[in-house]
């Protein structure tokens, strides 16, 4: 998987005192560009509905830049920013009844020129039955999975989001690929 | 019997998790991103960042530094003694070069303890959920600590793979035993882990690599049962070998030594055509046809696994009085020899040479 590489620079604008540490230079426009995508892709698996993941996300970076002066530079953006997209997700299933999901109208029905011609890289039958099998995942197993391989983020940065251990990552990521697995051989759709 | 044979376990191969990981960055890509809102939101978002300014009055987009370290204390336990290399020239032919390199607590398990290949560092866990490698180079005995996954578990035993990069780690959660993978950085400083395998319901230990680190062999435990079981190390194909403990893969692929009803095996992981040796416990391959188990407290067994048993070399080990021996490691080639040694409520670890 293509995982972005995460800023590092010691641009003008790092303190000069600082070696060999992480910091974070780009302003949040620059940012804006780079994690627009990673976020809505998430938003847009999680909820389901489209409309309601473009809101989540527009109200995700309206958020972020109103805290942007409290983000410390010194970690990376990406948790940052995916812990606010991932508390604006858990406060959206709390206020919202979940929809029922509609497959056709969130992977394959889309016809805009705007969005990525990789769409159509998995065939219909395929995208619906690993969504199918993804939703039989525990929640915990569903968080994981979906800010790594969705929000394409490192197990550290997914342990940070979520609150957890990095082992406890690991664990639940086990367990979710191993039970992925499983059904896959099994080849059901329906297991619970 | 050749290095070229490898383990022909076809269960092991398993493609599966490779196509999912696969899939699931496909069904990534399927999921569309709305660059037109991406646009929209921009714009909004410029003006919104000008109107913060305004309203702040403020001309400079930055933020302040915050600097934060952090400082990892070394706990305060010294295990490490370093005594001066003893060259004894009696006719003992197992000689200790460098004696109680660490000493653990006797209620340890000797399993907590393993000599890289290459016979120039020793790893051990310590209680507290550290991993610790020591250096054995020369008259240096350089230590590193690296944290172990933070869990609720305890862990008993490990296995340094044969690549020395690698190091196998077993723990057990109240019924559920796992075992860690931890790829080790450059001069054993620091290193990444991940879990292979979890086996609920049942304790898991003595962890042995395969000679190309493809493969585990491990003791699964439950009600009772010691079962010997071969996991790949890229995936999550496992499969049962025999019943039976402390599995010793041989420098060729597809011996594995093991212990079954206090008898010393050998089987053939291809064939599953085994061969008890004698009685014994802690078998390990000083050379890919000489295996060397101990017999007791002190003595070691050497026997080769092509030749018959009929008159197996017997060698005392160099151990005080009150020393009783638990469990011996060979380097590659057999040119030396970690020793682990009970001495009361202690454990002392030992290198030695033949």
């Amino acid at each position: 998987m293509g995982m972005p590489i995460e800023q590092s620079k010691q641009t003008a604008a790092s303190p000069p005192d600082v070696k060999n540490e992480y910091y974070e230079a780009r302003d949040f426009s620059e940012l804006y560009d780079e994690y627009f995508d990673r976020v809505n892709r998430y938003l847009r698996y999680r909820v389901h509905n489209p409309w309601d993941a473009d809101d989540l996300t527009t109200t995700v970076f309206l958020k972020a830049l109103e805290k942007f002066d409290q983000y410390s530079r010194t970690s990376p953006f990406a948790s940052w920013i995916f812990r606010i997209a991932h508390n604006a997700f858990i406060d959206f299933l709390r206020k919202n009844r979940e929809l029922p999901m509609d497959q056709g109208e969130m992977f394959l029905g889309e016809t805009d020129d705007t969005w990525q011609p990789e769409q159509q890289a998995l065939s219909n039958e395929e995208v619906e039955l690993l969504k199918d099998r993804l939703e039989l995942l525990t929640q915990d197993q569903k968080d994981v999975l979906t800010l790594r391989y969705f929000a394409d983020l490192k197990i550290n940065q997914v342990a940070e989001v979520l609150g957890k251990t990095e082992s406890s990552v690991k664990m639940i990521s086990y367990r979710a690929l191993q039970r992925l697995q499983k059904m896959y051989k099994e080849g059901h759709r329906d297991e619970r | 019997m050749s290095d070229e044979e490898h383990v022909k376990q076809p269960e092991l191969q398993d493609s599966t998790i490779s196509d999912l990981l696969v899939h699931l960055q496909r069904l990534r890509q399927a999921v569309p991103v709305n660059y037109q809102l991406k646009a929209e939101l921009k714009e909004k978002l410029l003006q919104r960042m000008k109107e913060l300014e305004m309203s702040r009055g403020e001309t400079s987009g930055k933020s302040p530094w915050k600097r934060k370290k952090f400082w990892w204390a070394v706990s305060g336990i010294v295990l490490l003694t370093l005594s001066a290399i003893i060259v004894l020239s009696v006719a003992d032919p197992i000689h200790l070069k460098q004696q109680g390199v660490v000493t653990l607590p006797a209620d340890g398990n000797a399993e907590r303890v393993d000599l890289r290949k290459d016979g120039k560092a020793i790893a051990y866990l310590s209680e507290q959920h550290e991993l610790v490698t020591v250096m054995l180079d020369g008259k240096s005995t350089e230590q590193h600590r690296i944290e172990l996954p933070e869990t609720d578990g305890e862990y008993q035993s490990l296995a340094w793979a044969n690549s020395g990069q690698q190091l196998a780690v077993a723990e057990q959660d109240g019924a559920a035993g796992r075992i860690w993978l931890i790829d080790l950085t450059e001069n054993n400083r620091s290193g990444s882990f991940r879990l292979l395998l979890e086996e609920p319901g049942a304790k898991v230990h003595s962890i042995s690599w395969s000679a190309d680190d493809n493969y585990l062999a491990y003791t699964k435990e439950s009600e009772g049962q010691a079962e010997l079981w071969l996991s790949s190390t890229h995936s999550f194909a496992k499969q049962k070998l025999a019943d039976g403990t402390q599995p010793e893969w041989a420098p060729i692929n597809h011996l594995l030594a093991y212990v079954a009803d206090g008898q010393v095996t050998v089987i053939d992981v291809n064939t599953n055509r085994s061969k008890p040796l004698g009685q014994g416990t802690s078998p390990s391959w000083q050379t890919a046809e000489q295996l060397t188990y101990l017999a007791n407290g002190r003595d070691m067994i050497a026997v080769d696994v092509n030749q018959a048993a009929e008159d197996p070399e017997v060698l005392p080990l160099p151990l005080q009085a009150e020393q009783s021996a638990v469990r011996t490691r060979w380097s590659r080639h057999g040119k030396k020899l970690l020793l682990v040694a009970q001495s009361g409520k202690q454990l002392i670890i030992s290198v030695a040479t033949r």
